[in-house]
């Protein structure tokens, strides 16, 4: 659309579960990851630049990759934005802002307990494929991509 | 022992598994279906209404603390707790204030650490610098963690006498004091206290996860 996150991060809130709704059907169609981080969270930090390189990597083959923070929104300037510069991130990234966490987690996934990291990989039919929590390395998430794509070119 | 260790594992594979869905193989879907099945009683975090089986910690500071051993305690509050995960850092400043008064009321508190990243003595300098009014035990091998299948920090269960789950979820809705809008495990406690039933006896919470043997 516009320049507009050519040098600024674009760092959309997430207020209720239509605003998550809208991501998974922005991306119908497309296998889509989704991870939950935040700037305090030491595995997250160290597993982000491995799926920052992966959506860089299979961005063209139609993967799409959306970050939620569950920072503290009022954390956004101060932490969460310094940090998606520093990672070079120049796609657009969300974070949490719904009023009561419970339901943020439970619309998110009613089996996650709110532990992070937790990444998903949804698959083209918006499926979900896998949720992984914890932290994992560029090599596994390229690994179940692959998997992923190889089964989906054999279904269609 | 090696079957607490072997149930991690398989909670953590199950979790991958769960989520395989269309296939376009059915024979799988039976697979992991009767996995489900088999699996049941182990993937999720022991909840209210689930008996805790009994463990001991011999720890840092030369105390022996045996779970059955604890007796006449209104309550039992187990809060899984880090060093070093920010989220709990956040309650450093006001913990000993929370739990202060129920202490007082004959409510027993122990934090257990179950990090295998963060060593013995990281832990009791931690424990030693804020001053915590409540025992620290250092979980090695995070096998009391598996015991509650716990995922995370902070993460609280109370149990009764009879080491039965009657809450579990979080100390507060947030880690920063100014942002806190509901004090759920203490108001879990005063039901209990009061002879009620907790109304909220699960909630959820962000936090760190457990950093148990395999990198996670």
């Amino acid at each position: 659309m516009s320049g507009l996150y050519l040098n600024a991060q674009t760092v959309i809130p997430l207020k209720t579960g239509s605003d998550i709704d809208k991501i998974k059907n922005d991306a119908a169609g497309n296998i889509y990851i989704i991870n939950l981080w935040a700037t305090w969270c030491k595995p997250c930090v160290e597993e982000f630049p491995g799926l920052v390189q992966l959506y860089r990597d299979y961005e063209q083959k139609g993967v799409k990759l959306f970050f939620i923070s569950v920072d503290e929104p009022s954390e956004l300037e101060k932490s969460i934005i310094p940090f998606l510069k520093n990672q070079n991130v120049d796609f657009v990234t969300y974070f949490n802002s719904f009023d009561k966490m419970d339901d943020f987690i439970n619309y998110i996934d009613m089996k996650w307990d709110g532990s992070i990291p937790m990444t998903y990989i949804y698959d083209k039919s918006g499926i979900l494929y896998k949720g992984f929590l914890g932290s994992r390395s560029y090599e596994f998430f390229k690994n179940e991509l692959d998997n992923l794509l190889i089964s989906s070119k054999a279904g269609n | 022992m090696l079957i607490k260790f072997k149930i991690s594992k398989i909670k953590q594979l199950f979790y991958n598994f769960e989520y395989i869905k269309d296939m376009k193989n059915k024979t799988i879907n039976i697979f992991v279906g009767l996995f489900l099945v088999l699996l049941s009683s182990q993937i999720f975090a022991k909840e209210p209404g689930d008996k805790i089986d009994d463990f001991t910690i011999v720890n840092f500071d030369n105390k022996t603390y045996t779970l059955s051993e604890v007796k006449d305690s209104k309550a039992i509050v187990i809060i899984f707790w880090s060093a070093e995960c920010p989220f709990v850092q956040g309650f450093n400043d006001r913990i000993n204030d929370i739990v202060k008064p129920y202490i007082e009321k004959g409510v027993t508190f122990w934090g257990i650490n179950s990090n295998q990243t963060e060593t013995v003595n990281q832990v009791m300098e931690h424990y030693k610098n804020n001053n915590y009014i409540f025992p620290m035990l250092k979980d090695e091998g995070s096998k009391v963690a598996d015991i509650f299948e716990a995922t995370r920090t902070p993460e609280v269960f109370i149990l009764d006498n009879g080491r039965t789950i009657l809450y579990h979820g979080r100390l507060e809705d947030n880690s920063r004091k100014e942002k806190v809008t509901t004090h759920d495990m203490t108001d879990a406690l005063d039901e209990i206290l009061a002879g009620k039933e907790v109304t909220s006896k699960t909630t959820k919470s962000f936090g760190c996860t457990i950093k148990r043997n395999e990198k996670n």
